[in-house]
């Protein structure tokens, strides 16, 4: 419950987390998004500058649950970088699966993560965006607070 | 469009105030920083996730503070933790060991910087970091550094 005896719009309930880098070779993997509660992803962006090559960039989520350790999934299907300067950013976003994936759920802990690919590419600027909504109506933030 | 005569629950005063690094290196007594505040609030919790942790390494919470006529301070937050393997050992249960609710040391005035001091162990190096900063806002009207509201 966000505000006492209320709602929040639903436009409201969102927040937006992501990362902002200068040169990004090909086989990187970054940190985007640690999850600080339970989250849906509802939409992601870029905005690359400085192309070299044709890099490739990919979504995984990193989840550790004790006892079964880690594991990764890709949350969406790869997408080529495209200069700011040139043509902006992606029209429809990151290709992310359907609404109600359940690949689009993070729980607490979770780590959002980009993957890089391509051979000699790279780029001289990244900012990456990605909109969160969370699930709860009473918050706890890493299942503590 | 916010919200007028009404007051947020506890819960939705919390802020996170998230960091993500790649490619970092670590020696004995380096600095750095993580999250610059905006307003008043207090320091509610932290935590890290680490991935591809080469080394061992002891970080401690930091918080620099420059006050116009006295000048710089920082002090420290909370204990030493060791940075963990997500892969491995995920992240901390508890998150970051910080002192007592209460403490005066948790709370925060804006322009202050959260930061990192490298407390012991060996020379390292990880892939990248995540962490969250989570912060609860002190002002019915909050200020962003000192002047908008």
């Amino acid at each position: 419950m966000a505000v006492v005896n209320r709602t929040l719009d639903a436009s409201e309930q969102r927040k937006v987390a992501g990362i902002k880098s200068g040169v990004v070779a090909t086989g990187l993997t970054l940190p985007v998004v640690f999850a600080d509660q339970p989250l849906t992803i509802q939409a992601a962006q870029a905005a690359f500058f400085g192309i070299s090559g044709s890099p490739v960039y990919l979504l995984t989520c990193q989840r550790f649950i004790n006892g079964s350790g880690a594991t990764v999934f890709e949350v969406g299907t790869t997408f080529a970088a495209r200069a700011f300067g040139t043509s902006g950013l992606l029209p429809s976003g990151i290709s992310l699966p359907a609404t109600g994936s359940s690949l689009l759920n993070l729980v607490s802990g979770d780590v959002l993560m980009v993957s890089t690919f391509g051979s000699n590419a790279a780029v001289s600027g990244l900012a990456l965006s990605v909109v969160l909504l969370p699930t709860q109506d009473i918050r706890t933030y890493f299942g503590l607070v | 469009m916010g919200i007028i005569n009404r007051a947020k629950d506890i819960t939705d005063k919390h802020e996170g105030m998230p960091f993500a690094f790649a490619n970092l290196s670590f020696s004995n007594g380096e600095t750095g920083v993580l999250a610059y505040v905006p307003f008043p609030c207090n320091l509610r919790d932290a935590n890290i996730a680490t991935f591809s942790v080469v080394g061992s390494i002891n970080l401690i919470l930091t918080v620099n503070r420059f006050i116009v006529g006295a000048g710089f301070t920082s002090y420290t937050v909370g204990s030493t933790f060791a940075l963990r393997s997500f892969g491995t050992s995920g992240v901390f249960a508890s998150g970051l060991s910080l002192p007592a609710f209460g403490s005066t040391l948790l709370q925060l005035m804006p322009n202050d910087v959260i930061g990192y001091l490298v407390a012991g162990g060996s020379t390292a190096s990880c892939s990248g970091i995540a962490g969250n900063i989570i912060l609860t806002k002190t002002q019915d009207v909050t200020r962003y550094f000192g002047g908008v509201t």
